[in-house]
């Protein structure tokens, strides 16, 4: 009797779990269902706002015409309307006729959720053991992956059951039969409602730009030592920086001095942050450390590094044997050490980026592999998308002596930090995303439509990462087999990518 | 507040982006490539600040720079 009961709380547990994907997929679908019921407000009117409103519904529809409605987004969030963008944008989603589209995918989504509904009638009829339809009970039993003991022992309770039934029945009258209200068997998951606050500009306000004196390069040298020097130790620090500090500045002054009145300002600003953040209590949000353009981020390095300079100019020349100006000049030495080896490290990146981007020779081609496969598969690409791809390979091939290499390319940008950088070059709506591998080497990670490259090189740097660093590893050191393999991997893929002997779609 | 004067400053540098890719119409997807961005991660860091004040910067100087 134990293994009975056993049984069949196996099997009704079995039961609800698909009740409750039942549930679960209607609520899916009657979610897609007002997502195309949007639509009609952008039929109606086919207007900017509307296309926002029907977003969702577009998006079903289409999921490439996300760029579009997001640049529709932007601009209506700036009280932008009137920008030529937007009007380029509506034309883009407008000029297809989405509406018998819509009609069929409503029409086919109702008869979805009406087979649901049909089956979850039918769960609930098997749950509650009432007038149930024995076909789909079976059919139940036999998904539910129970043991061979279990499913007789849950029959012959059925059976058992039915023969109670049947002899009830001849003793009651036909209305204590009626079927019963069916209730949902799972409550349907309401989807959340996320509100997105409207963005709105502040009036400007000023904010204070800091001051950058120009100071002689010369050291301050005291006139007179006092009796007991507290400050030695601190100006030998201070002479020692002082020469370092200058070199930067006057080396790297260029990156600043030629820039426009308003990315100084800014960069001013950003600067005095950080350093008012560092003196203080505050915590601002800010570290120049981590900026990821390495131009900019030593720019606005050296820019704090002159007001620490200043700083320490007015300190040593008002020097006064008092502990607390001690105390302030050993915080703004603490501090200028501290920015000096970061400025040091952006100075390795920069000029490191600048002779990369002056490289000129050009490349051998790697593929990144996965299960001695190339990261990509060319079926998905139709004969114009292989012939980009061709095209960008022979680009990758001449390197930075194709004139459309500078053109069309660039560096991508991620939040993951990785041994390697990863590159992105384009060539009309096709890109192709790699990382060097040595001076005359790279590799190539994968091919994507150029709207989808930046997010598919993201995912490859997060899955792949490893292999990555291994590939480029071996390639660096030389390693045989992976020297071997790549003209056959290549030829693979010129073959693949032939109008006639390639993968057709 | 170092972060008043944050957000402060991005209001100031976005409402000039902004201005600046009107004016000129820039096609927004070419900049966004042109920084190493998708579209998609390009906007969300003009719709809310992004700790990354020098891609501000950044899309500032290629703005003017077109």
């Amino acid at each position: 009797m134990q293994v009975e009961v056993t049984s069949i709380n196996k099997f009704d547990s079995y039961v609800q779990g698909v009740g409750k994907k039942l549930e679960q997929e209607k609520a899916q679908l009657n979610d897609r269902l007002r997502k195309l019921s949007q639509m009609t407000v952008l039929e109606d009117a086919p207007t900017a706002q509307n296309v926002l409103k029907a977003r969702e519904g577009l998006l079903l529809l289409d999921p490439n015409l996300d760029n579009s409605i997001r640049v529709i987004d932007f601009f209506l969030a700036h009280d932008a309307m009137d920008a030529e963008q937007v009007q380029m944008a509506l034309d883009s989603i407008t000029k297809n006729d989405y509406f018998k589209k819509r009609v069929v995918l409503e029409s086919k989504g109702e008869d979805q959720v009406h087979r649901v509904e049909a089956e979850l009638e039918k769960v609930g009829a098997v749950l509650r053991r009432e007038q149930y339809d024995f076909d789909y009970f079976l059919t139940l039993l036999d998904q539910s992956g129970l043991e061979e003991e279990d499913q007789l022992a849950v029959l012959t309770k059925e059976a058992w059951d039915s023969c109670v039934k049947a002899n009830h029945k001849k003793k009651t009258s036909p209305e204590s039969s009626k079927t019963k209200t069916v209730e949902p068997v799972v409550q349907a998951v309401e989807p959340k409602k996320v509100e997105v606050e409207p963005i709105t500009v502040m009036e400007s306000q000023e904010v204070p730009a800091p001051v950058i004196v120009e100071v002689p390069h010369e050291e301050v040298v005291p006139t007179e030592e006092p009796k007991q020097d507290l400050f030695a130790p601190l100006r030998e620090r201070y002479t020692a920086l002082s020469k370092e500090i200058n070199d930067y500045l006057s080396q790297y002054s260029y990156l600043y001095q030629g820039k426009s009145e308003k990315e100084i300002e800014l960069a001013k600003n950003l600067a005095a942050c950080e350093k008012e953040m560092k003196m203080t209590d505050d915590t601002g949000e800010i570290d120049t450390s981590s900026f990821s353009y390495v131009e900019e981020r030593l720019m606005v390095q050296l820019l704090e590094l002159s007001m620490y300079k200043e700083e320490l100019q007015t300190v040593f020349a008002n020097e006064t044997q008092n502990q607390d100006v001690y105390e302030e000049a050993s915080l703004y030495l603490d501090e200028t050490e501290g920015l000096l080896h970061e400025v040091k490290d952006s100075v390795d990146e920069y000029n490191a980026s600048k002779q990369e981007e002056a490289h000129p020779t050009a490349s051998k081609i790697f593929f990144l592999l996965d299960k001695n496969s190339p990261c990509f598969d060319l079926t998905h690409f139709n004969a114009s998308e292989k012939k980009r791809i061709q095209l960008l390979m022979d680009r990758l091939e001449r390197g930075i002596e194709d004139p459309e290499m500078s053109n069309r390319h660039t560096k991508v940008q991620k939040k993951l930090k990785t041994d390697y950088d990863m590159y992105v070059v384009r060539s009309s709506n096709m890109a192709c995303c790699y990382t060097k591998a040595g001076n005359d080497s790279l590799v190539i990670l994968t091919f994507a439509p150029a709207g989808e490259i930046f997010d598919q090189a993201i995912y490859i740097s997060k899955r792949y990462d490893r292999e990555i660093n291994s590939l480029v590893t071996k390639i660096k050191e030389k390693d045989a087999t992976t020297l071997s393999q790549a003209p056959i991997i290549r030829e693979e893929m010129d073959k693949a990518l032939l109008p006639k002997g390639g993968i057709e779609l | 507040m170092i972060r008043d004067k944050l957000d402060q400053l991005f209001l100031d540098i976005r409402s000039d982006c902004l201005t600046l890719i009107q004016d000129k119409k820039i096609d927004m997807e070419d900049l966004a490539f042109d920084l190493g961005l998708s579209l998609n991660e390009f906007i969300s860091r003009f719709q809310r600040r992004h700790s990354d004040f020098s891609f501000y910067l950044r899309t500032y100087r290629l703005l003017m720079e077109r």
